[in-house]
């Protein structure tokens, strides 16, 4: 099929104008898929096109306009002063607060009275910086604002905040600003429908707390931070990690105290995440009891080195306090000093700990997806994949996934066939598959396309 | 209501030009449109979709079934054992192939996406003219639009000095 217009178009078509025919919404959300500036210069194609473009919410991403170093911000700049509003996005990832107060100084009361949805603006520094430029406290006004992502700003104490200012956000993002934990207190307080919360921090606060009665979705990458406390969240259903792309494998103690409907939670790293459920902090040989379980995890994912015995009680451990887990995920974290391993329990050690470790609830009776990640196939993770064929009863599905297809294939057949020499009659017939491990979100805070709520399991992407 | 093996609920679709179609109910409910008639009980019997001849609707139905989330046998979704992924891609592949029509069904894609309310059809149609004009001149994009210039010249220079910005 396809036609030769359509690969040449340059060739004047002398149909019918159809395109032109759509209603002027529809044209309108397809001219928002251009770069902003091929947007605007639709204006020029005809009167209907001007219309339209005058009459379409801006969206506005500086990132995808290619434009140069030495126009961007004065581009940027005459778009949000032209653009008669309302803006629908605005992403700013490569214009500094400083440059743009040259350039349009009204700019923050400007997205204000514009109605502004969607905001995203990285503060992106040209140095590296010891001091942030503050955050106009006009972004706090703008109280058309659905989603909102902030990096790189000082956000001080003393910046007005009124409560409920914001009757429409569902979504923050904080990432690496300069913040106290009073301020994301007060930030949290005053968002009635946060929904997604998102947070980067490099230290900047180290301690925070989270109470929200209306948040669903949390997104961390906590690097140089000592504490991490979700006190009361009625309504969370997941925490996700992940590593920011700077530095940062500190430990964080990580405390739990309140989060009722908490479905999914990961990955949890034992080198990196000191859990605390209620008042307890877990330990490679914690056991289940009433104060050290969150019965309504369903999903879990834990990062863990096999070749580090106490990492994989911690593994036993996790699972113990998750006692519903259906689905678990497992990736293979490689050592980073291998010869910490080499001094580690081997295999049959390992089995006999699987051997000998106090039933784990969640294996043996919920447990229907295992995903191991990174699978290397060593003794001791078949240690583990030993206990898991012999005891866990629901099992249905365990997925071998490495990054490199052939392997995955073989090493799930040698899963399979270890599968097949185990008498056990409780044992369900299992399958192991290998599959190709899916890139990562790298980062989830400027992709809007990660359907973080919508998606039934998010370790999987 | 029509039903079909396995308990599955099925929808009469009907063109404007008389053509029939069933689906099942889940593979119709991809249209945010028909979710909401078989929601509110306006299904009963057949749906008349207007506008949107046989030919297009029968293309409608098939990206539908393509992306409707398939459930297993088990009452598992299929999703369970396969990569999501693998899964992804394989989509990706078939909408690649899809899309490839000539102009004028591109167009009328678009307009029973808008209708039907088809998320992942309107982002996919959009998208692929998106892409065939970016990149190229106005006057390129403008004759592959087949759009009507009605300004008069002076008129385009106001035009292109209110937006001048856009055209450095």
């Amino acid at each position: 099929m396809g036609d030769d217009a359509a690969s040449h178009p340059a060739r004047r078509y002398n149909g019918e104008d159809r395109f032109s025919a759509l209603p002027n919404d529809l044209l309108g959300d397809i001219i928002n898929r251009l770069p902003f500036t091929d947007a605007a210069r639709t204006a020029a194609f005809a009167s209907q096109w001007r219309q339209i473009w005058r009459s379409t919410p801006l969206v506005l991403r500086d990132a995808d306009a290619h434009l140069s170093e030495a126009t961007r911000v004065a581009t940027v700049a005459r778009a949000l002063a032209d653009h008669s509003g309302p803006f629908h996005n605005v992403s700013l990832f490569s214009c500094t607060a400083s440059s743009l107060d040259l350039e349009l100084p009204e700019w923050p009361r400007l997205l204000a009275t514009k109605s502004i949805e969607n905001l995203s603006f990285l503060n992106k520094q040209t140095q590296p910086q010891t001091t942030l430029s503050p955050l106009p406290a006009d972004i706090l006004c703008c109280g058309s604002l659905q989603s909102l992502s902030l990096a790189l700003w000082k956000i001080p104490d003393d910046l007005p905040l009124a409560a409920n200012a914001f009757p429409n956000l569902r979504k923050l993002g904080l990432v690496r600003n300069d913040t106290s934990n009073q301020y994301i207190h007060r930030l949290l307080a005053a968002y009635l429908d946060l929904e997604y919360l998102g947070l980067v921090l490099d230290g900047k606060p180290e301690r925070v707390h989270v109470c929200s009665q209306s948040l669903r979705c949390l997104l961390l990458g906590l690097s140089k931070v000592e504490e991490f406390t979700v006190v009361d969240a009625p309504l969370l259903e997941r925490i996700i990690f992940f590593k920011p792309p700077y530095g940062g494998t500190d430990c964080v103690r990580f405390w739990i105290a309140s989060a009722p409907k908490l479905r999914v939670i990961g990955y949890l790293d034992p080198r990196i995440h000191k859990l605390q459920i209620g008042d307890n902090i877990i330990k490679p040989n914690t056991m289940a009891s009433p104060g050290t379980v969150v019965p309504s995890v369903e999903i879990l994912a834990v990062k863990v080195n096999f070749g580090v015995f106490w990492e994989v009680k911690m593994l036993a451990s996790f699972l113990r306090c998750f006692p519903n887990v259906g689905t678990l995920h497992i990736e293979q974290s490689v050592p980073h000093d291998p010869s910490v391993a080499a001094h580690e329990p081997t295999g049959e050690h390992h089995a006999r700990f699987w051997q000998v470790a106090s039933p784990v609830e969640s294996l043996r009776l919920h447990v229907r997806s295992l995903f191991i990640h990174k699978f290397q196939g060593n003794q001791n993770e078949f240690a583990f994949l030993k206990y898991v064929a012999l005891n866990a009863r629901e099992l249905r599905a365990l997925l071998v996934v490495s990054p490199d297809k052939k392997i995955a294939l073989a090493l799930a057949e040698e899963v399979n066939e270890m599968a097949k020499k185990l008498d056990c009659p409780p044992f369900q017939p299992w399958t192991a598959r290998g599959l190709l491990e899916s890139p990562r979100v790298c980062n989830v805070l400027i992709s809007p396309k990660v359907p973080f709520l919508g998606v039934h399991d998010p370790f999987r992407w | 209501m029509a039903t079909r093996e396995a308990g599955k609920k099925m929808i009469m679709l009907k063109s404007p030009d008389g053509m029939e179609f069933e689906v099942e109910e889940a593979v119709a409910m991809e249209s945010q449109t028909i979710r909401k008639m078989i929601e509110d009980d306006c299904a009963d019997t057949a749906i008349l979709i207007p506008n949107i001849n046989s030919k297009i609707l029968s293309r409608v139905i098939e990206y539908c079934n393509k992306h409707v989330p398939t459930t297993g046998a088990t009452g598992a979704a299929a999703s369970d054992t396969v990569a999501p992924a693998a899964l992804a891609e394989d989509l990706k592949i078939w909408d690649a192939e899809f899309i490839k029509v000539n102009r004028a069904t591109r167009f009328n894609l678009i307009q029973a996406a808008s209708y039907l309310n088809i998320k992942g059809l309107l982002d996919l149609t959009s998208q692929t003219t998106i892409d065939t004009i970016s990149d190229n001149s106005l006057e390129e994009i403008r004759s592959f639009l087949s759009t009507k210039n009605d300004y008069l010249p002076e008129e385009e220079q106001t035009i292109r000095r209110e937006n001048q910005w856009a055209f450095q």
